[in-house]
């Protein structure tokens, strides 16, 4: 990706996104290497720049699909054991990837919105930039239902 | 009270529902469409007090669904609901009519200062 100029997320902005959207008590932890993406989407700006990307493992897509309709965790952890989050998670975690944008739109900085979603195994640049060494990674805890890892990439 | 909730998600329609009951409106008849379209389909059917609309929905956006009830003269009271908020679009939505933007993800806080603004 060619160089936006966003600021590189940080886990305390993360777990107050989090916590909001899903009205439960969320621990981010920053952590090394890279993160095997069920869910991934990428963002653009206006002028249609690849400017972000975010890729999350199953459990975390799973834990964030479900927290967001307060779904039975127990529907979660059949999601992580079937290997596959169903049609109605998959929607929930594109709303949450949908919110997750927030984290790029800053007072002065240029207007980034969300440009796809993919679930299930995700390929191409996002997927990429996920993989590659300008993301992030973080353990992300939700009270009541479970822990999985997400990696948030700037352009 | 009667309120129009307007979003192609579910999640997020039950998310707007839960805030509202947290915001101290839980006593609000609440009605639920699924897009633009659907809700101008609604406002004429339920009449409703309020309409807390998405932008962003397939068929028929927030702002389109707005622009067409001030057309038909319709002066519902509507807030926009969205995750996305440049001052452009804020422009764009008082403009045509909008009484306030609560950004996701929301806080019964915003909702209740946002709603008890216009309800006052």
């Amino acid at each position: 990706m060619s160089a936006v100029g966003l600021a590189p997320v940080e886990a305390p902005e993360l777990r107050r996104l989090l916590a909001d959207l899903l009205g439960r008590g969320v621990t981010v932890t920053a952590v090394d290497g890279a993160v095997a993406p069920t869910g991934a989407s990428w963002f653009v700006t206006d002028e249609g720049a690849p400017a972000a990307a975010i890729a999350t493992d199953l459990a975390l897509s799973a834990h964030l699909a479900g927290a967001l309709s307060m779904l039975p965790p127990g529907r979660c952890e059949e999601a992580v054991a079937e290997g596959g989050l169903d049609e109605v998670l998959a929607g929930n975690l594109g709303e949450v990837f949908n919110v997750l944008g927030v984290l790029f739109n800053r007072d002065g900085g240029p207007h980034v919105k969300l440009d796809g979603v993919q679930v299930g195994t995700p390929t191409g640049e996002a997927c990429e930039l996920a993989a590659g060494p300008a993301g992030r990674s973080f353990e992300v805890a939700l009270e009541g239902y479970g822990t999985g890892r997400l990696r948030v990439a700037v352009a | 009270m009667k309120i129009l909730i307007v979003d192609d998600s579910t999640a997020m329609r039950m998310i707007v529902r839960r805030q509202l009951r947290q915001a101290g409106l839980g006593d609000a008849t609440v009605v639920e469409a699924v897009n633009g379209a659907d809700a101008l389909a609604k406002v004429a059917a339920e009449r409703p007090d309020l309409v807390l609309s998405d932008w962003n929905m397939p068929e028929m956006s927030g702002y389109e669904l707005l622009v067409a009830l001030r057309q038909q003269g319709d002066e519902v009271r509507f807030g926009f609901v969205t995750s996305e908020q440049t001052p452009a679009m804020r422009h764009q939505a008082f403009e045509a009519g909008a009484s306030f933007l609560i950004a996701k993800p929301f806080t019964a806080d915003a909702f209740a200062a946002a709603i008890g603004e216009v309800a006052a």
